[in-house]
C-alpha cells in the first residue's frame, strides 16, 4: 500500500505545523521523516493516520489511491506504534498483541485458535516468545517497543507508521533495534514510514529520508543523496557535523578554500561555505599553498579517525578537520602551530539563499 | 595527617545519635498525639453509638426496626394496647426511612457515578476552553454549606420560586406503585399506578438535593488518575479497530475502576448520610424521612436508644466503607509493587 500526500497543511491555533506538505511513499518502501523538534514531522504523521484532523480543505491523504480524508483512524487499514509504546496496562502480552483482532465484529472476527496462532507467531516475529503471561510493567523498554510493533502488526496493516520509535531507549538497544526493524522490514516488505529526531537512525535503517523544518520538506531522497548532495544549508547541517566558512562573496570563498561542488549561490551578497570535518585539508604552512591560515588549538585521536580542532587567524572561525591516525601521525602537528586549512569539497550558498 | 582524620570523624557519630535521638522523641510523640485524638474523637463515638444502641439489650434493637408482637390470646389493658400500636406505627416509621435513604441514596449516586465519570473524562482527557473555571464548578458543593443547597433548591423550585409554577405541577411516576404490564399492546412494560406531584417536599426534591451535595465525590477521585493516564492508550485501541464504546469498554474503563469503585463507595456514604440539605428540602414530613432525619425525630422524641440503634446501621456502612477503601489501597500498593519488579 502505498502513501501519499498532496498539500497538506495543519495549524495549531495560530502555529503552522505542517505547512503544504506534499510526500509519496512507494509501496514496501522505508522512509524516514527526519528533523528537528517542532518540524511537523509528528504532525504529519498523525495525519496520515487520522489521529489528528488536518485544516478542512487543505489537501489530500491518499492510501493505496483511495482518499481516506472522511475514514476514521480505525478504518484506514494502518498499524501505529507510540513512542512511549501505548500498551494496555492492565491486559498481558497476549492480550495486547490479540486486541486489534478481538475487538472486530463477529462476522470477521477469527476463531479463537487462529488468534492463539497469529499472537504465537507474531511473538516470534519479534523474538519475545514465551512472554504472552507477562504484563507490560514487567518487560523493559525495548521489548515493550517490540510488543507495541507485534500489536501494530497483528491486523496486517497496509501501512506501519511508528512516531519516534526507539526516542525513549537507551542507545544500546536503539541501535540493536534499529538493525532488527532494519531486517523485520526486509523480511515483511511492509510500507513503513517512521519519525524520528536522530539523523544517524534515519540515514542508517531508511531507503528514503524526509528531511523536515518548520513545517516543510525540505528534502527528500536516498540517504546518500541527501547526505552527499544537501538542497540547503539546513539539510547539510542537520545531517551531521558541518565546518562553516564565512566569506564577503561567493567568488571569495571559491579562490580561497578549493574545489566547490554543488550548493546554490546567486548574486554578489555574503555567502558560506559548508565543509564536512573529514573534507577540510590541514597542511604545513608555505606560502604557495592556497587557503587559510589557522591555528591548531587542539586534536584528539579516539578509534580510527583524529580529531583537529582549529581557529581561523583571520575570522576567528573555530574549524574541526577529521582526518586518518596515519595521516594525523605523518603531519605530527603541535598545538599552536600555524597551519593551511582549505577544503577538498564544499558546498557554497549564498546567506539569503532560501527555499 | 591522622590527628585530622581523628578529630573529623569523632563528633559525628555522637552527633547523628542525638539527632536519631530527637527523631525517635518526635516520632513518638507525633504519632501518641495522633493515635490520642483519632480515639477521642473517632473511636470512642463510634463506639458509642453501638453501645447506647444496644443497651437495653439485643431484643430492644430488633425491636426499633420489628416492634414487638402482642402477646398471643393475651387481653391487655387499653393504654398497653396504645402503646404497642404506637411503638409498631414508629418502627414502620423507621423502616420507611430506611427504604427511602436506599433508593434515594442509590438513585443519586447512580446518577453521579455517570455524570461523574462523564464530567472526569472531559476534564482528563480533553482540553478545551474554560476547563479551569468546569472544575472549580465541580468542586462547588464541596464549599457550599448543605443547608444552602438545599434553600438553593427551595428557592428554584418552591411554590414561590424561580420555576416554581413549573415544579409544583409536574407530575412524575411514583417508583413504589410500578408494575409490571407486559408487552400486550404496550412497547414499555412497566407503569406506575400512582403519580407524584412537585419537586419540593417530595422524594424527587431530596434525590437533587442529595445530588447536587454528594456530585464531586466520583469526578474528584477521577479526574488526576484520567489527567496522568492521557489519551495515548484510547488512541492506541482507536488505531487497531476499536469502535468507541469498546475503548471505553476494554481499555478506559479498566484503568480507572478502582477510583470508581473508591468514588462510588465515598459517594454512597455520604449520599447515605446527607442531613442538612435533605431536612430543607423533606418539609419534616414522615413519609419523607431519610435515615438521618429519623434519626433526628427520634433523638427530638427522648426515644435515645431508637435514635442510636438506627445511627448505628450509618456507622457500620461506614465501617463496610473503611473496609473497601483498605481492600482498595491494598490492591493498588500491591500493582505498583508488581510495576517495580521489572525484568530485565
Amino acid at each position: 500500500m502505498s502513501i501519499e500526500v498532496n498539500h497538506l497543511s495543519k495549524t495549531y491555533a495560530t502555529f503552522k505545523a505542517v505547512k503544504d506538505v506534499s510526500l509519496r511513499v512507494e509501496t514496501g518502501e522505508l522512509v524516514a521523516l527526519v528533523g528537528p523538534s517542532g518540524s511537523g514531522k509528528t504532525t504529519l504523521l498523525r495525519s496520515i493516520a487520522g489521529l489528528e484532523q488536518p485544516d478542512p480543505g487543505s489537501g489530500t491523504i491518499l492510501l493505496h489511491g483511495n482518499d481516506v480524508a472522511a475514514e476514521p483512524v480505525g478504518r484506514r487499514k494502518i498499524g501505529f506504534v507510540f513512542q512511549h509504546y501505548a500498551l494496555f496496562k492492565h491486559m498481558t502480552v497476549a492480550e495486547n498483541v490479540a486486541f486489534g483482532l478481538r475487538v472486530r465484529p463477529w462476522r470477521q472476527r477469527p476463531p479463537r485458535r487462529e488468534i492463539r496462532a497469529t499472537v504465537e507467531e507474531l511473538l516470534n516475529l519479534v523474538q519475545l516468545r514465551g512472554m504472552e503471561g507477562r504484563y507490560p510493567s514487567q518487560l523493559s523498554g525495548g521489548q515493550r517497543q517490540r510488543i507495541a510493533l507485534a500489536r501494530a502488526l497483528a491486523t496486517k496493516p497496509g501501512v506501519l507508521l511508528l512516531d519516534e520509535p526507539f526516542g525513549a531507549l537507551d542507545a544500546k538497544v536503539r541501535r540493536e533495534l534499529r538493525q532488527w526493524l532494519r531486517r523485520l522490514h526486509h523480511d515483511m516488505g511492509i510500507t513503513t514510514l517512521f519519525v524520528t529526531h536522530d539523523q544517524e537512525e534515519a540515514l542508517e535503517v531508511a531507503d528514503r529520508v524526509a528531511v523536515m523544518n518548520k513545517g516543510v520538506i525540505e528534502q527528500m531522497g536516498t540517504p546518500n543523496e541527501v547526505y552527499d548532495h544537501p538542497a540547503g544549508p539546513f539539510v547539510q547541517m542537520f545531517l551531521g557535523t558541518v565546518n562553516l566558512f564565512r566569506g564577503r562573496t561567493a567568488e571569495d570563498l571559491r579562490r580561497v578554500g578549493g574545489v566547490v561542488d554543488g550548493g546554490k549561490t546567486n548574486g554578489n551578497g555574503k555567502a558560506t561555505a559548508y565543509v564536512r570535518p573529514h573534507d577540510v585539508e590541514v597542511s604545513r604552512r608555505t606560502d604557495a599553498t592556497p587557503g587559510l591560515v589557522a591555528e591548531v588549538l587542539s586534536t584528539s585521536v579516539a578509534g580510527p579517525t583524529a580529531r583537529i580542532y582549529l581557529q581561523i587567524s583571520q575570522t576567528k572561525e573555530l574549524v574541526e578537520a577529521e582526518m586518518t591516525r596515519e595521516r594525523h601521525r605523518e603531519l605530527a602537528l603541535t598545538v599552536g602551530e600555524i597551519v593551511h586549512v582549505s577544503w577538498r569539497k564544499a558546498r557554497i550558498f549564498t546567506d539569503d539563499y532560501s527555499i | 595527617m591522622s590527628d585530622t582524620l581523628t578529630i573529623s570523624t569523632v563528633p559525628g557519630p555522637a552527633k547523628w545519635s542525638e539527632v536519631s535521638g530527637l527523631l525517635r522523641v518526635a516520632r513518638g510523640s507525633l504519632t501518641l498525639i495522633t493515635a490520642a485524638f483519632i480515639g477521642l474523637f473517632v473511636l470512642l463515638p463510634l463506639v458509642n453509638v453501638f453501645a447506647q444502641a444496644f443497651s437495653k439489650g439485643t431484643s430492644s434493637y430488633l425491636h426499633t426496626f420489628f416492634a414487638a408482637p402482642p402477646p398471643h390470646g393475651a387481653h391487655l389493658p387499653i393504654h398497653q394496647k396504645l402503646q404497642m400500636l404506637r411503638a409498631a406505627s414508629q418502627a414502620r416509621r423507621t423502616r420507611s426511612a430506611i427504604a427511602m435513604t436506599l433508593v434515594v441514596g442509590t438513585t443519586a449516586v447512580l446518577f453521579n457515578a455517570v455524570f461523574g465519570l462523564a464530567a472526569a473524562w472531559a476534564v482528563g482527557k480533553f482540553r478545551f476552553r474554560g476547563k479551569t473555571l468546569l472544575i472549580s464548578l465541580i468542586d462547588l458543593p464541596f464549599s457550599v454549606s448543605p443547608v444552602v443547597a438545599g434553600l438553593i433548591f427551595v428557592l428554584l423550585f418552591g411554590r414561590e420560586g424561580v420555576l416554581g409554577a413549573w415544579a409544583t405541577h409536574l407530575k412524575w411516576p411514583d417508583p413504589f406503585s410500578i408494575y409490571w404490564r407486559g408487552f400486550s399492546s404496550h412497547w414499555w412494560p412497566l407503569a406506575a399506578s400512582q403519580q407524584m406531584e412537585g419537586i419540593i417536599f417530595t422524594p424527587l426534591g431530596i434525590v437533587l438535593s442529595t445530588m447536587f451535595v454528594t456530585f464531586p465525590f466520583v469526578a474528584r477521585a477521577l479526574i488526576p488518575l484520567m489527567e496522568s493516564q492521557g489519551i495515548e492508550e484510547e488512541q492506541a485501541a482507536l488505531s487497531l479497530g476499536a469502535t468507541g464504546w469498546q475503548t471505553f469498554r476494554r481499555v478506559t474503563l479498566p484503568n480507572i475502576r478502582w477510583a470508581l469503585l473508591y468514588g462510588i463507595v465515598l459517594c454512597t456514604c455520604r449520599a447515605y448520610g446527607e442531613f442538612g440539605a435533605v431536612s430543607v428540602v423533606s418539609g419534616n414530613t414522615d413519609a419523607n424521612d431519610t435515615i438521618p432525619l429519623r434519626v433526628e425525630k427520634l433523638w427530638q422524641g427522648y426515644d435515645t436508644q431508637a435514635a442510636f440503634a438506627l445511627a448505628s446501621l450509618l456507622a457500620s456502612l461506614a465501617l463496610i466503607t473503611l473496609l473497601i477503601k483498605a481492600a482498595v489501597d491494598w490492591r493498588r500498593a500491591r500493582m505498583s509493587r508488581a510495576a517495580e519488579s521489572v525484568m530485565p
